[in-house]
């Protein structure tokens, strides 16, 4: 008997070493995979949970819109009566610079026409399938990827006038876009009314700041543009911060656009 | 056997319907309460192919690929190690 278990432990400790081994060996094999093909894995890897989780997000989506329809029937009649009344004001209010916005655009577009640059944009939409806080990063991932025309790089609006961020990895039928304010994440802008050149930093949760010298006179409400002739809307400046013992101040603005509240992306082909 | 599977669902559909940090807590949860609970290292791995960047900023982790994963490895190794020394 005991002969029998030194044998059994002998060749228990044989099988032992022998699964360390495999273990070890395909660990190997794992990091050396990773180092010299760690992009195309990572891509591949990528294609195949987007490729999974589509159907799901899509799924997401459509119940959310189901809630949103259906929780009026539950909402008090005087709630209901109250938000009509705010709707319509703001309606109006919208309407009324609708108008100086349709005169201030035909300007626009007359003066670009001579100048011979005709603005010739062509805009794939994508509905927006993952946002903050599902996505752990200042991501989107929308319904819209190769077949749709859509390559890395392209630069991703709200409504074509305000910049959202960059499409940064495509798949066949999503794309993943990195919002201009992810943290550390540089952009060239333009303080609108005092015409400064200067880069925008991100800070993460849509929000951005801008460090200028304190010479340099800026107020709240003041519009943050992309530099060129085709500028779009970054943001409006929240707050300046001012310290007497620094030469610098920070301009802290964010995305004009809820990106909670937002459906739809329009990525410029 | 059948709890198990149950909570493989549940953590598959919070990666799809919830916010990220409930999918992490709930990762966490199940490899306290199950053994060599590995599904919790694909949900990172998962998290880490939706949402990471290939081209992630030079300013660290943030954004890279394989932050949960290894996150997770590194809790699945420590919740064995743990369990082995109090036996459980």
């Amino acid at each position: 008997m005991f002969w029998y278990n030194m044998k059994m432990n002998s060749l228990r400790n044989k099988n032992n070493k022998k699964t360390r081994i495999i273990w070890l060996s395909a660990s190997v094999v794992f990091v050396v995979v990773l180092l010299f093909f760690r992009v195309p894995v990572e891509h591949l890897v990528a294609k195949t949970a987007m490729f999974v989780a589509r159907p799901f997000l899509l799924a997401n989506n459509a119940m959310i819109k189901w809630w949103d329809g259906g929780v009026f029937l539950i909402e008090s009649k005087s709630s209901l009566k109250q938000e009509n009344l705010i709707f319509r004001e703001k309606l109006s209010e919208i309407n009324t610079r609708l108008i100086s916005y349709g005169i201030l655009q035909k300007e626009n577009q007359d003066l670009k026409e001579m100048l011979s640059r005709v603005d010739e944009g062509e805009y794939a939409v994508g509905a927006i399938l993952s946002r903050p806080p599902k996505s752990p990063y200042d991501t989107l991932v929308v319904d819209a990827g190769f077949k749709n025309g859509i390559r890395t790089g392209m630069t991703v609006t709200a409504y074509g006038d305000v910049l959202l961020g960059y499409v940064s990895e495509v798949f066949p039928k999503t794309s993943k876009i990195k919002l201009i304010s992810f943290p550390k994440e540089e952009l060239n802008v333009v303080l609108a009314s005092s015409t400064v050149s200067t880069v925008a930093v991100g800070r993460g949760g849509a929000n951005l700041e801008i460090t200028l010298p304190r010479v340099v006179e800026i107020s709240e409400g003041e519009i943050v543009t992309t530099p060129g002739m085709e500028s779009l809307l970054i943001g409006v400046v929240e707050k300046v911060q001012v310290d007497p013992a620094d030469p610098f101040q920070k301009i802290l603005f964010r995305l004009p656009v809820n990106i909670q509240e937002l459906k739809y992306v329009m990525i410029k082909l | 056997m059948i709890k198990r599977i149950v909570a493989d669902i549940v953590l598959l559909l919070t990666l799809f319907f919830a916010p990220w940090y409930v999918a992490v807590g709930l990762g966490v949860l199940f490899m306290a309460l199950f053994p060599g609970f590995w599904e919790a290292v694909l949900a990172g791995l998962f998290l880490d192919a939706m949402y990471a960047f290939p081209d992630a900023i030079s300013g660290g982790f943030y954004g890279a690929f394989g932050v949960f994963t290894i996150l997770f490895l590194f809790l699945f190794v420590l919740a064995w190690k743990i369990k082995k020394q109090i036996r459980i």
